[in-house]
């Protein structure tokens, strides 16, 4: 049993990024929201469906965004922290678009800082490496599950 | 006695200082004119106006022997001041920071002055008396740096010098009386995963520090540095190369990244010159992954400051499976028998849920007994001699196996420490009880500077949980046995201060409460909401003959983990509010 879909955010957590720690700090910014550009999003042809092979340039986008916002913790073969290589749990796309979204224990928690598009790119590319092969994951199954 | 500023300082400096150079923490923006210097001797017997140290003493009991302040008056407490550690630096070029910042520092007290660091690399210094500052310095760190506990516990003092380590693995001196940097020492590459959270330990001109990094596959190692100098005089690594003793316990070459993190600061015994060191947990967080006993993680280690050499250790469990890091040291307590001997003990609640009396006498630690003080199902029982633990197989972790434990890994206690009272011979400690983990084993490969785990981490609350997790334990050390417990439904996070007045002081609950109970009874006798969670140390200090009570509000890193893990059982919502703000308390002047 997992607790990962249930987990609600911490909103709070990311007002940090912006150096504002809390409503006592002095001239703090207020936190910005993610980048809302659909660049990413509209990537993903309107005929493809969730599980389908990935295109090639969401593929790369999704590489892209995996080293920037996930090799640090799961290693760029996808092997280190906790292996995401031929891993059976990335076939239910929600419980990988939960996971990011939410991030349980020492992980990150996305929500706040990467668009649906993103995030979409992110766990196909993740369902397409390392001998996963599960295929797409589309901007509106993450929108479903936010 | 309150101290002054020089003169025309702090004029010229506030004519000319921006706001940006404020957040910069341009140091020096004040000097302290007549700073007490900190020699070996007050750190062994300090005043009891002060609070020299992280745990007062070296001996790490955390007890003021203040008697201002009683169980007949505290109801009167009253905040004298409060001062916002913020504004803070952002603190990863990353698009989500894995936690959020955290106060755990207690405020160091010198004659009136006040010292505070902060998660983002800031240290303050500040009239204990009116919070006036006096500086701020500030270090910048790299650029992706991604800080898993972005985090601080305190500064060290040593001559008109204080130490402190920062979460890019330095190590720095700066003068007391200006904030100025004095010197700056890598104790490892951040970029490997090493990063730094603890207060240094000085003992005979000896600044010594570790790194945290256990999640990371890092090799763990106290280093001492001449605190005049910064010249490094010695690294000891927690783990053995091959060859050494205790190398056996590695296989292959698991030692190079077994983890074997220091993040609590060491307590010292003066008199066998020996520093007594909390070993964290091995890496990856599953033993299968590295069969053996592999020392001397989840061990205390005794490290002669002088020289570097482990005199001494003890395993608390062997092949750690639960990442129970065992990085408290234990308190050093000189009992006093019945036949007027004195029995020499190093007390210690593990974070696998056992409590250990340990004999130090001679400077070698030997097990006397050991009990459970949360429940826990790891452990059939200890061995009577070794205090060795014997296993229950099915509550150790196998690879491709889910596999559940109790407690989950965040522990019956973890780091925030106890206080003890001599003279009712009582440890005051904050536990969380009524939760179990889960993991879930798999190969990992080491990559550099990227977690190293092989398991997530889960935690559940059990039923009971709805009627409480945090608690407050006051054990009697003679008899071993449980005075009184007080629960909280919330979580209990916070580090304990007791006070000769008879009080014990705590706050460590999501409801942002400061509180102060009856060493004897547990009963409440005062309480302040806070405009955030406390996980710093509460401290107590006297200037011109006015006892103070000073904490910091500041919620984060592990506290927020575990709450979302009770969140999510329970169908919770909602955060702990952050603060970051000193507050301080005294009984009204009359
Ligand atoms: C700060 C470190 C960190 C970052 C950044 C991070 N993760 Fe994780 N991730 C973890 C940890 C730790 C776990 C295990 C969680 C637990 O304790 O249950 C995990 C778990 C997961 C899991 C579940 C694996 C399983 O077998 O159950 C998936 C999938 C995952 N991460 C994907 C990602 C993706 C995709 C990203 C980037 C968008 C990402 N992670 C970024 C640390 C991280």
């Amino acid at each position: 049993m997992r607790i990962i879909q249930a987990l609600p955010l911490l909103a709070g957590a990311f007002s940090v990024l912006s150096g504002a720690g809390t409503a006592l700090s002095q001239d703090a910014p207020a936190p910005q929201p993610p980048a809302a550009d659909v660049g990413v999003a509209a990537m993903f042809p309107a005929e493809l469906a969730t599980g389908d092979p990935v295109p090639a340039e969401i593929l790369e986008a999704g590489e892209g965004l995996f080293r920037a916002n996930c090799r640090q913790c799961h290693g760029s073969r996808g092997t280190a922290g906790v292996p995401l290589k031929e891993n059976a749990k990335l076939e239910d796309a929600y419980y990988l678009t939960g996971t990011i979204l939410t991030g349980p224990g020492y992980m990150t928690g996305f929500a706040e800082h990467l668009d649906d598009g993103r995030i979409a790119a992110i766990a196909s590319f993740v369902r397409s490496s390392w001998g996963n092969d599960y295929g797409a994951v589309l901007p509106q199954d993450v929108a479903d599950m936010r | 006695m309150s101290k002054g500023y020089v003169n025309g300082r702090l004029a010229a400096w506030l004519a000319s200082a921006s706001v940006a150079a404020m957040v910069l923490g341009q140091p020096a923006l004040a000097e302290i004119a007549d700073y007490s210097e900190v020699t070996p001797e007050r750190l062994a017997q300090p005043e009891d106006a002060n609070w020299l140290q992280t745990r007062r003493t070296y001996d790490g009991q955390g007890h003021s022997p203040l008697t201002q302040i009683t169980k007949e008056n505290v109801g009167q407490l009253t905040e004298v001041f409060s001062h916002a550690t913020g504004p803070y630096n952002t603190l990863a070029e990353f698009s989500a920071l894995p936690a959020r910042g955290a106060h755990q520092a207690p405020t160091i007290i010198n004659d009136g002055v006040m010292f505070m660091t902060v998660y983002d690399g800031q240290v303050i210094a500040l009239d204990a008396v009116t919070g006036e500052e006096y500086w701020r310095f500030n270090r910048e760190l790299p650029q992706g740096l991604v800080p898993v506990h972005p985090t601080n516990r305190g500064v060290a003092l040593w001559g008109d010098k204080l130490y402190v380590t920062t979460l890019d693995a330095h190590l720095i001196a700066l003068d007391a009386k200006t904030g100025e940097q004095v010197w700056d020492q890598t104790l490892e590459n951040w970029e490997n995963g090493y990063y730094s959270t603890l207060a240094p330990l000085v003992a005979d001109g000896v600044v010594m520090a570790g790194t945290s990094g256990g999640e990371f596959g890092i090799r763990g190692f106290v280093q001492g540095f001449d605190a005049e100098t910064g010249e490094s005089l010695w690294k000891t690594y927690t783990i053995p190369a091959p060859g050494e003793p205790g190398s056996e316990s590695w296989p292959g070459e698991t030692w190079k990244t077994g983890g074997g993190p220091i993040w609590i600061t060491g307590n010292y015994d003066v008199e066998e010159k020996l520093a007594y060191w909390g070993v964290g947990n091995a890496a990856p967080w599953i033993g299968a992954l590295r069969p053996g006993d592999n020392l001397y993680t989840t061990s205390t280690i005794g490290i002669d400051p002088a020289s570097g050499e482990i005199r001494t250790h003890f395993q608390y469990h062997w092949n750690d499976s639960w990442d129970w890091d065992e990085v408290v040291p234990p308190t050093l307590i000189d009992l006093p028998g019945e036949n007027g001997e004195t029995e020499k003990l190093a007390v210690r609640f593990a974070r696998n849920g056992w409590i250990y009396k340990l004999d130090r006498e001679g400077g070698e630690l030997k097990f006397i007994e050991g009990k459970p003080y949360v429940y826990q199902n790891v452990f059939k029982s200890l061995d009577p001699v070794t205090g060795r633990p014997e296993y229950n197989e099915e509550a150790v972790a196998k690879l491709g196996e889910r596999v559940e434990f109790c407690p989950s890994a965040w522990g019956g206690r973890d780091w925030p420490a106890e206080s003890y009272d001599p003279a009712t011979h009582t440890v005051f400690i904050s536990v969380n009880e009524n939760h179990c983990g889960a993991m879930e084993a798999a190969e990992v490969e080491y990559e550099p500077g990227v977690l190293y785990l092989g398991s997530g981490l889960e935690m559940t609350p059990t039923e009971a949980a709805r009627d409480h997790i945090g608690a407050l334990q006051a054990w009697d050390v003679r008899t071993m046995e449980k005075k009184w417990q007080v629960n909280f439904k919330s979580p209990n996070w916070g580090p304990v201060l007791s006070t000769a007045g008879g009080l014990v002081f705590v706050g460590g609950t999501t409801d942002s409460m400061f509180r102060a109970f009856d060493a004897e009874t547990g009963d409440e006798l005062w309480s302040v909401t806070l405009d955030g969670g406390i996980i710093a140390p509460p401290v107590s200090y006297e200037v011109d003959g006015r006892q103070y009570i000073s904490v910091t509000t500041g919620w984060g890193v592990d506290g927020d983990r575990f709450q979302g893990f009770i969140n999510a059982a329970f169908g919770d919502e909602g955060d702990v509010p952050q603060g970051g703000t000193i507050h301080v308390f005294a009984l009204p002047q009359t």
